[in-house]
């Protein structure tokens, strides 16, 4: 069952590692980036690259691919965000849809569509901790998400860059009348949280592998983390990720595995109707509709 | 030409003309009040002098040109306090100021002694620094987005009905504060609806009506004081 | 060559379509190789997805994505019943019931939240149809499929590919018939009222919650319909033809088509359908595409070929004119006799927003057949007092009573239709309507069409639709704006909204009409004549209340004046007492001010 327990919370936290990266395109620029898991499984194919063909030790492959986040980010916000800063929102989820289809179109043109592993790792066989079996890699990704919350969470309200983007999310105007440019801004979420998936991609690889549509379940997972602890809220995404990881991997051992994703469903719906907000939401609901 | 020049500014939202060709000036060490109904212009002028809508003519701080963006106008130093007490009501007061004094932020010790100036200001400020800003009265929180403009150390200070909703003692208190900012040296735009609090502490007077300017002239020179209520109330009003 | 705006509207325009349909219908009796038929099948079930969509999405504005997994439902009910010999009659029906019911329930989240969740909880609908089909590999046949569909058989005859054929395209001729009368009359342009502002489409007496079921049921029976037919295509169903991959598909056919468009759907469903078959070797590159096409699509072509076709057509081969009936309307003595109001009093009013307080023991009446106006500096509360008389905030205590009827615990939709109209600081109109249905949809909740009559033409359908409209232009008449009649309405310059906005609550047979700021924004001149139409009006018998900032305005039109300052009424008389009651002035320019005066 401690096993159970592991599973769940490593898959939790790759799901809250993609969550906060939502967040903190959500706390830069109030736009959800559903290309953002999109840009993981990006990461994932070039871990594969760094591993296999170029020998490159773990360190430098997380480097590799979190530059590579971080530039498609980038590119993503220019492309496909900018534009749009002051229309309609729906236009917004057309365009990042648009931008991870495009980005599995590549990795099934450029990988194709079997699986590929990353050896990273692999020396670490499987740990005994607590009564149950984790891999070294399942391990990492856990400290690594709590890591990357408690991070995200301070770096936003202690830093005074982080300070600006929760001011600029909660009154755009505002912030631009005290020389805060949010444009830069804007980009600057994008590719932190670029940075950030692809950081962690070459550890995800090493617990999902690299698929070409490894970014749809994430995607939508991820974005239920994000509603269960509220949007901004970074350490609401941890406990969320935790809660949502640990109910799936349950639901697939006692249950059965195609109880999972509808487990997890199921769950979607009952924090949409009960918690509209989210654990730690912090946007708070205004009477003022006219 | 010191301080604050506006020449010929026009601007408006969409098909809407709002400001029609409107001159203005505003000395350094001098407050200038904005005044006029509802409608006619006024936070629409401010929101084009600190940039955040687009505008047309020339806005000049000591004959060097102010143009750009919202970001780049602060920079440059033009502090634009919003109506509404207008504070990230989600931060406390102290990152309140924090945010304002962002493009000061390389200056060595300026955001320490910036908000020990803001609360030697303001004291019931200090008092609440680590209370989120939605939390604080309205004066206070009318007090807090001054301070917080000040702390971009600007040289033009342009105000939006800051007395609105405020009870007397505080709007006296709050504008006793504006006085002592003029004679600091500041140049200050102060827009009202209210006719009586601007004209106690300003040094020119400026009426729109409609996006023009119907009346500007030195407070001293005002003769006639019933021409403003037949600005305000519509002419031939008297019984 | 240009054809003039009466021939263009009122010309059968789909005739041509139908030929079109009946042609292709006719295919297999003129030779065409079965390899056509079934592009033409794929085309057909693809288009009935997209319509789903469309009206979901391009016209309500509502991010159901989920069409693929209604399309499973549809396919695997279809396909099970069929395994048990059922008749493809009930096997259709089931179906559809299926898919409507499973859209229906999905949509629920979607009307208390936000358009994310909604298309977060459609998405993962998506999602779960492998997960299911597995649940029931019994059934349904599990991951590797649902094999041994049995050739449809309907009403007892077994048919054979042609008769497959044609059937797949009568439905799709049907439905589409459907969809496009739904959405041509006023439910179709109510769904676009409610895009545009659910705050408007309250106003104008919509349950908004009604409205979006609607849409979702709308958007859910043809992905049904379609997924009855895929079963029996091949005999063989697998859960891998309802992925996200298709959800995308889907939605590139919708965007590219036009979103917001009827024969937009078959234009886009069939370019996602040929396009991938013409060019060979391109299949690895066909989610690239498709992303591309979403990109490019809702970045720079938004409204799709279908608006690009619009655009041009109207630019191009229709003359503007007005047509006779615009010419000729002149306000009726029935239209001025109705525009009589009914008196509003409301009582110790008091509304708090947390800790602060709005309005505080507000008391006013609202004559009938009287102007009053409300005046007041920022923050006086008159906006406030505005919305709850109109129904969108509750309030914190007192009473509200139109003729004795109590407004205080009604919805928004239901203060409508009671009576209450109003304008907007900011003229809500929504695109895609004329002039003269902008207004005429007022009449759509209190004495519209019905849905079954929209969608079948029934003989009451035109009868109803012609004397909305001649109400329409009689009061756009009274406007004296009757010449724009069929002009887009969205287009037009502010003061003519404004005037618009005043037609449409007139057309709600209101008994109480709300002014909010109509004369901001307008000239000198503009105002006068706001200020005419009003006097107009009263002369009628309406009711008038007049939230403005314009002070000469209001003083020379209203019959009586309530002053508002930080919640309280603090004079109230007819214009010349509140003009020199010096609490006003007080109001208005200070204490000291007033006493600087003496």
């Amino acid at each position: 069952m401690i096993t159970t327990l592991w599973a769940g919370l490593s898959i939790g936290a790759v799901y809250a590692l993609v969550a906060i990266a939502y967040n903190i395109v959500f706390v830069g620029t109030r736009v959800f980036n559903f290309a953002q898991a999109y840009i993981l499984m990006i990461g994932t194919f070039i871990a594969v690259e760094a591993a296999t063909r170029f020998n490159l030790p773990l360190i430098v492959a997380i480097v590799v691919c979190a530059a590579a986040g971080a530039l498609i980010g980038a590119v993503e916000e220019i492309v496909a965000v900018r534009r749009l800063a002051r229309t309609g929102s729906h236009n917004e989820l057309v365009t990042t849809l648009g931008i991870g289809v495009i980005l599995s179109g590549i990795a099934l043109l450029v990988w194709g569509s079997e699986p590929r592993s990353v050896p990273y790792l692999k020396e670490f066989g499987v740990l005994e901790v607590l009564g149950g079996r984790i891999t070294m890699g399942e391990l990492l990704l856990i400290v690594v998400a709590l890591v990357a919350g408690v991070g995200a969470w301070v770096l936003s309200t202690r830093t005074s860059i982080g300070l600006t983007a929760l001011a600029t999310s909660e009154d755009r105007d505002a912030a631009m009348l005290r020389g805060i440019n949010v444009r830069w801004l804007a980009t600057g979420a994008f590719t932190l949280a670029g940075a950030l998936v692809g950081a962690v991609a070459p550890l995800v690889a090493t617990k999902t592998y690299a698929t070409y549509h490894l970014g749809e379940g994430l995607a939508v997972k991820a974005f239920l983390v994000l509603a269960l602890g509220g949007f901004g809220s970074f350490l609401g995404a941890l406990l969320a990720g935790s809660i949502v990881g640990v109910l799936e991997m349950f639901a697939a051992r006692y249950l059965g595995s195609e109880w999972q994703n509808i487990t997890v469903f199921v769950l979607l719906l009952i924090v949409l109707l009960v918690l509209p907000h989210g654990l730690f939401s912090r946007g708070k609901a205004q009477e003022r509709v006219v | 030409m010191a301080g604050l020049s506006i020449r010929s500014l026009s601007t408006g939202y969409g098909q809407i003309q709002v400001i029609r060709e409107l001159s203005l000036e505003c000395g350094a060490g001098e407050i200038s009040a904005v005044l006029g109904r509802n409608g006619a212009g006024k936070t629409t002028l401010l929101s084009a002098i600190a940039g955040l809508i687009g505008s047309s003519g020339d806005v000049t701080f000591d004959g060097q040109p102010i143009s750009g963006p919202a970001y780049a106008r602060a920079r440059a130093g033009v502090a634009l306090v919003q109506e509404g007490k207008r504070v990230f009501r989600q931060r406390t007061v102290e990152e309140n100021l924090r945010i304002g004094g962002y493009v000061n932020r390389h200056r060595r010790g300026f955001i320490a002694s910036g908000i020990e100036a803001a609360y030697a200001r303001f004291p019931i400020l200090e008092a609440k620094r680590g209370l989120p800003a939605g939390l604080l009265s309205g004066g206070q929180q009318q007090m807090l987005a001054i301070a917080q403009a000040l702390m971009l150390d600007p040289r033009v200070l342009l105000l939006d009905e800051p007395s609105a909703g405020l009870a007397p003692a505080i709007v006296q208190e709050v504008f006793g504060e504006i006085a002592r900012l003029r004679d600091e040296g500041l140049c200050v735009v102060l827009v009202e609806q209210l006719v009586d609090n601007s004209l106690s502490i300003a040094d020119t007077v400026a009426v729109l009506d409609q996006g023009r300017v119907v009346l500007d002239s030195r407070v001293a020179e005002v003769k006639d004081w019933s021409i403003f209520r037949d600005i305000y109330l519509g002419e031939g009003t008297r019984a | 060559m240009r054809i003039g705006l009466r021939r263009y509207l009122t010309a059968p325009f789909w005739i041509i379509p139908l030929v079109g349909a009946l042609i292709v219908l006719a295919l297999p009796l003129l030779g065409a190789a079965p390899a056509v038929l079934r592009v033409i099948v794929s085309i057909c079930l693809l288009a009935l997805l997209v319509v789903g969509l469309n009206v979901t999405f391009g016209y309500s504005g509502e991010l159901a994505l989920g069409q693929s997994a209604l399309y499973a439902v549809g396919a695997y009910v279809a396909g099970y019943l069929a395994i048990q010999k059922f008749d493809l009659s009930v096997t259709f029906f089931v179906a559809l019931m299926s898919a409507a019911v499973v859209g229906l329930l999905t949509g629920v989240p979607g009307l208390r939240l936000g358009s994310w969740s909604m298309a977060m909880v459609t998405f993962f609908l998506v999602l779960l149809v492998p997960d299911v089909v597995t649940l029931l590999t019994e059934q349904l046949g599990g991951p590797s499929g649902l094999t041994g569909i049995p050739l449809p058989v309907l009403f007892g005859a077994k048919l054979t590919t042609a008769g497959y054929y044609s059937l797949v395209v009568t439905v799709t001729i049907v439905f589409f018939a459907a969809v496009r009368n739904f959405i041509v009359s006023p439910h179709g342009q109510a769904l676009r009222v409610m895009h545009e502002s659910p705050v408007l489409a309250r106003s104008l007496g919509f349950s908004v919650t009604r409205l979006k079921l609607t849409a979702y049921l709308i958007g859910a029976i043809p992905a049904g319909a379609a997924g009855a037919l895929f079963a029996y295509q091949d005999g063989y169903i697998s859960p891998t033809s309802f992925g996200l991959s298709m959800a995308i598909v889907i939605l590139a056919g919708s965007i590219i088509g036009g979103s917001a468009s009827i024969y937009g759907a078959l234009v886009g469903a069939a370019i996602m359908v040929i396009g991938p078959l013409r060019a060979t070797g391109v299949q690895q590159f066909s989610l690239i595409i498709f992303g591309l096409l979403l990109l490019l699509g809702a970045l720079f072509f938004s409204g799709g070929i279908a608006q690009l076709f619009r655009t041009l057509v109207r630019r191009y081969l229709v003359r503007d004119e007005v047509l006779p009936d615009a010419q000729a309307a002149v306000p009726s003595d029935e239209l001025i006799s109705r525009l009589r109001g009914e008196t509003l009093v409301v009582e110790q009013l008091v509304k708090r927003f947390g800790g602060n307080t709005a309005l505080d023991d507000v008391s006013v009446t609202f004559a009938a057949g009287t102007v009053t106006g409300l005046i007041g500096p920022n923050g006086s509360g008159k906006t406030t007092l505005l919305n709850i008389v109109s129904g969108f905030y509750r309030p914190t205590a007192g009473s509200i009573r139109l003729e004795g009827d109590d407004l205080g615990s009604l919805q928004p939709h239901q203060v409508a239709r009671r009576g209450v109209a109003r304008t907007f600081q900011t003229p809500v109109i929504p695109k895609g309507l004329t002039a003269a249905e902008s207004v005429a949809i007022a009449m759509q909740s209190a004495h519209g069409v019905s849905l079954p009559a929209a969608v079948l033409r029934l003989p009451g359908y035109r009868r109803t639709i012609r004397r909305h409209r001649q109400e329409a232009l009689e009061l756009l008449a009274l406007l004296d704006i009757a010449h724009l009649a069929d002009v887009d309405a969205s287009a037009l310059p502010l003061g003519t909204r404004r005037l618009l906005e005043v037609a449409r609550a007139l057309a709600a047979d209101a008994k109480l009409i709300l002014l909010d700021e109509p004369a901001s924004g307008l000239d000198q001149g503009e105002v006068e004549e706001l200020a005419n139409l009003i006097r107009k009006l009263r002369a009628s018998g309406a009711t008038i209340v007049l939230v403005e900032h314009n002070f000469e305005m209001v003083m020379s039109v209203a019959d009586h004046v309530y002053v508002l300052d930080t919640g309280r009424i603090v004079s109230s008389g007819d214009p010349d007492q509140v003009r020199n009651d010096p609490r006003v002035t007080e109001v208005y320019l200070g204490t000291a001010f007033a006493e600087k005066e003496q």
